[in-house]
């Protein structure tokens, strides 16, 4: 107990009606490297800002080196010796490293005027602190993902803390950043300071933590020692339900090519995918963060430029330039980031529904027929459960999960030969993620052939009929997951190697 | 044809769109100054002083027609005040050193408007430079090359057919007012109606969602800025017409006039939102307000204080009323949920 450097007791916290975290109780011990694991949404972030101050909690208590604290803002749990080194990077590219290190903290004369030097210098000891050779000028926008990883951490690492915690630091570096990444954080806490990881990679975990939490649904459910558990024990209390019974049925009908890609590729993100999908097939693409999924479908639609490969759409040969040729063809692409790719958020509802397809509601004279867009769209959000009395509402005040629901509707609206779906269950509520799961079952078993991005296993196997693997832009194994249901160690074997 | 199916309650509805609550206070206030106005100086409210007031104001109005639509699409065309001056003196220089008719010499000029639009869509569009920078460049070249055509000096002496279509009357109505309310039926009704009206919205909202959910974004915006130089054009034409000369300064500052009238009528510069209404709305209030500073003699130095605090004001009434509006279809339907929610369990719906 007294080794404990942070101790969270009790916490409780909602957005609105949905309760993120329940009963919390989590401690860090004094130079330990303690790992925090769940699924996407388990609560792992939202955790991790109330520590860090940035959201209040709403019940509970935080005791730092014993004593309670209460921090309103991220500043106070800086200057308690907190910090964190954020999932998204948090830093300007059009500033320098040094200049980014300080920033908002600039080392000033009395004047206010910022000494260029002594912030170089001081940059430069944080640097020759953790052994990493950076020059303090360097512009950001200039270096590496992973080298701006590094400047994220001596940023964290310049305001001198006791604790930090690191948010899925490894998501965008490559295997070798990753080991310097490590070796980064071996030093750091034999210097003394703690370290909280936030991480979804079970082989990384058991590589550098000492002690593992796995958090699910809000709940935490078990802290152990990293030496006295395994990565099936980890993953089993990490998924906790039964996950068969939660998905809708496998097809049963399958039917003849709808489309065939043979070699695609595009250069530096992915080559040589070759697949086939079926029609009232799901297909799942499944495989890590940065894989090269998201960029094949992507370059599939038009939206990027393909380098190479051939498309074939019900046997002809395709190649489309812009993502409306794509729809046109009957192709479409729901994507990942439904805030500002997939929806208008400050329109209405019903505008973003009929979005994607108003050739759908017009005349022969391009006038639009404002009746039946009503109706259709107070007809689509009746079957996506998304209640609204005119569909006027902007979506921007909708939840994650009904603006998710919109943007699965705007895209069926279209009635697409092939429906690509990007993560169509991120950052979205358990009732909301059923009824989406159901509804792309309902729409393959309509004829629909589907291919499905997703990150989370379960999810991947659960509801694709088959799955294909991706691993460094590279399909490295198609599954068939349609009479058996796959074990997930069967499939993350080939994500990862 | 459908279009002969529109009834006289939807033409109207057309052209106001949904009058939010922010016109309505700009209707008020318009009353309000024209009572007052006419209480202090009863020649306010004369059909002369109407005549001048419209006059005063219509070629601004046609450039702000134009103007809307590049401002839902979150752009902005600042080379409207050049294209103004360039239609007036081309069309001039056609009629009196080319020789052409008319008619021929308008529809030219229309054309190298649109030529000009069309450079400003393509080029903001290509390179990637924001409509600002692009369409100011063209706004000085085009400027320059209005006085290197003219020698700074005006040219007059057109044709007394000509010179009707500033200053005749059909109806009763100055012709240029005619043309600017022909104008304001046809586009509103399209702005509201059509397809390809409605994806300058989607543009504005977010042109990349717009990109993935299939709008030309390249045409649309060409389009939208030719259209934008064509109503500057017949605005210049008209100018030109009513003056009775083609002198490179004309239009001055309409650009600015246009896109506060845009501004006061409800759109956001950010894009996404505006309506024609609101634009005819916010344009009247402009020329209500300089009219009434002429007729009253208070020192004109006051008339932008007021125009740019009204602008302010408007801008800052129209967030507000956005939010509240917001608020309240939020709060109807949470109550909807509550009550479905009595039947069907859990939170899943918020």
């Amino acid at each position: 107990m007294v080794n404990d450097i942070l101790r969270v007791v009790d916490i409780d916290k909602s957005f609105d009606e949905n309760n993120v975290l329940k009963k919390i109780n989590f401690s860090v011990e004094r130079g330990e490297i303690h790992a925090l694991i769940g699924e996407n949404g388990a609560g792992k972030t939202t955790l991790m800002r109330i520590i860090g101050g940035i959201i209040p909690v709403d019940n509970g208590e935080l005791y730092l080196n014993g004593e309670k604290v209460v921090f309103h803002n991220p500043i106070q749990a800086m200057h308690a010796g907190i910090s964190i080194v954020h999932q998204e990077l948090s830093l300007s590219p059009n500033l320098s490293v040094a200049q980014n290190i300080y920033l908002r903290r600039e080392i000033t004369n009395s004047f206010g005027f910022i000494k260029h030097n002594e912030m170089r210098n001081e940059a430069k000891k944080v640097f020759d602190k953790i052994g990493i050779n950076i020059d303090p000028d360097r512009m950001v926008g200039q270096l590496s993902v992973g080298m701006r990883q590094i400047v994220e951490i001596a940023k964290a690492i310049a305001l001198g803390p006791q604790i930090m915690i690191m948010d899925e630091p490894t998501s965008s570096l490559s295997e070798n950043e990753t080991r310097m990444l490590f070796e980064l954080i071996r030093g750091l806490v034999k210097s003394g300071i703690s370290i909280v990881y936030i991480s979804h990679k079970i082989s990384e975990i058991f590589d550098i933590s000492d002690r593992i939490s796995v958090l699910r649904d809000g709940h935490l459910i078990y802290t152990k020692k990293t030496s006295e558990t395994n990565s099936n024990e980890v993953i089993q209390n990490m998924v906790g339900r039964e996950i068969t019974n939660l998905y809708p049925e496998k097809s049963s009908i399958v039917g003849e090519t709808v489309l065939e890609c043979k070699n695609l590729g595009r250069f530096g993100f992915f080559n040589n995918v070759s697949f086939i999908l079926k029609k009232g097939e799901m297909l799942g693409f499944y495989g890590l963060v940065g894989s090269g999924r998201t960029e094949v479908a992507k370059a599939l639609i038009g939206s990027d430029k393909l380098t190479s490969g051939e498309i074939f759409l019900t046997g002809k040969k395709v190649r489309f330039k812009t993502p409306r040729d794509a729809i046109k063809n009957g192709v479409c692409y729901l994507t990942e980031d439904r805030k500002v790719l997939g929806l208008f958020t400050t329109f209405s509802i019903c505008k973003n529904l009929i979005s994607a397809n108003l050739d759908k509601f017009i005349t022969k004279m391009g006038f639009l027929k404002n009746k039946v867009i009503k109706e259709e769209s107070l007809a689509l959000s009746e079957q996506m459960t998304i209640f609204s009395t005119n569909n006027e509402l902007k979506v921007i005040n909708l939840s994650g999960g009904n603006q998710q629901k919109v943007l699965l509707a705007k895209w069926i609206c279209p009635n697409p030969k092939v429906l690509i779906v990007d993560e169509p269950t991120r950052g979205v509520d358990v009732g909301a993620k059923a009824l989406i799961h159901n509804k792309l079952r309902e729409l393959t078993n309509q004829g629909m052939a589907i291919i499905m991005i997703t990150s989370e296993l379960p999810e991947c196997i659960g509801l694709s009929d088959r799955i294909a693997v991706f691993k460094d832009g590279q399909i490295t194994a198609v599954l068939e997951n349609s009479k058996v249901e796959l074990k997930q160690n069967e499939v993350i074997r080939h994500a990862i190697k | 044809m459908k279009i002969k199916k529109i009834s006289k309650k939807q033409l109207i509805k057309s052209i106001t769109g949904k009058l939010n609550v922010q016109h309505l206070a700009l209707i008020g206030f318009m009353i309000a100054i024209i009572a007052i106005m006419q209480i202090i100086f009863p020649l306010f409210l004369t059909p002369y002083n109407i005549e001048i007031l419209a006059m005063n104001f219509v070629f601004d109005a046609i450039v702000a027609l134009g103007m809307t639509f590049v401002i839902i699409t979150g752009g902005i065309d600042l080379s409207v005040t050049s294209v103004f001056a360039f239609a007036g003196i081309i069309a001039a220089k056609l009629m009196l050193n080319a020789g052409l008719p008319i008619i021929p010499s308008i529809l030219l000029t229309l054309v190298l408007c649109i030529v000009i639009g069309v450079i400003n869509g393509m080029l903001s569009d290509i390179l990637k430079v924001h409509p600002m920078i692009i369409t100011m460049g063209v706004m000085f070249t085009l400027k320059g090359i209005n006085l290197a055509i003219t020698d700074g000096s005006a040219i007059s002496g057109f044709d007394e057919t000509f010179t009707m279509l500033g200053q005749g009357k059909i109806l009763g109505l100055n012709i240029p007012m005619f043309c600017f309310l022909i104008l304001v039926i046809i586009f509103s009704i399209l702005l509201n109606n059509h397809k390809f009206f409605r994806q300058i919205y989607f543009i504005g909202g977010s042109e990349k969602a717009a990109r993935l959910s299939g709008v030309n974004i390249r045409f649309v915006k060409i389009v939208i800025y030719a259209l934008c130089a064509f109503f500057a054009g017949i605005a210049g034409i008209l100018g030109a017409a009513k003056y009775g000369a083609a002198h490179w300064g004309q239009g001055n500052m309409t650009d600015m006039k246009a896109i506060t009238a845009v501004a006061i009528g409800g759109a956001s510069l950010y894009g996404g939102t505006g309506t024609i209404g609101g634009t005819v709305l916010g344009i009247t209030f402009l020329a209500i307000i300089n009219n009434a500073f002429v007729m009253s003699g208070i020192d004109t130095f006051w008339y932008d204080i007021v125009n740019g605090g009204m602008l302010l004001i408007a801008v800052l009434f129209s967030i507000f009323v956005n939010e509240q509006n917001e608020k309240r279809l939020v709060k109807k339907r949470y109550e909807i949920i509550l009550k479905k929610n009595n039947k069907i369990s859990g939170g899943e719906f918020l």
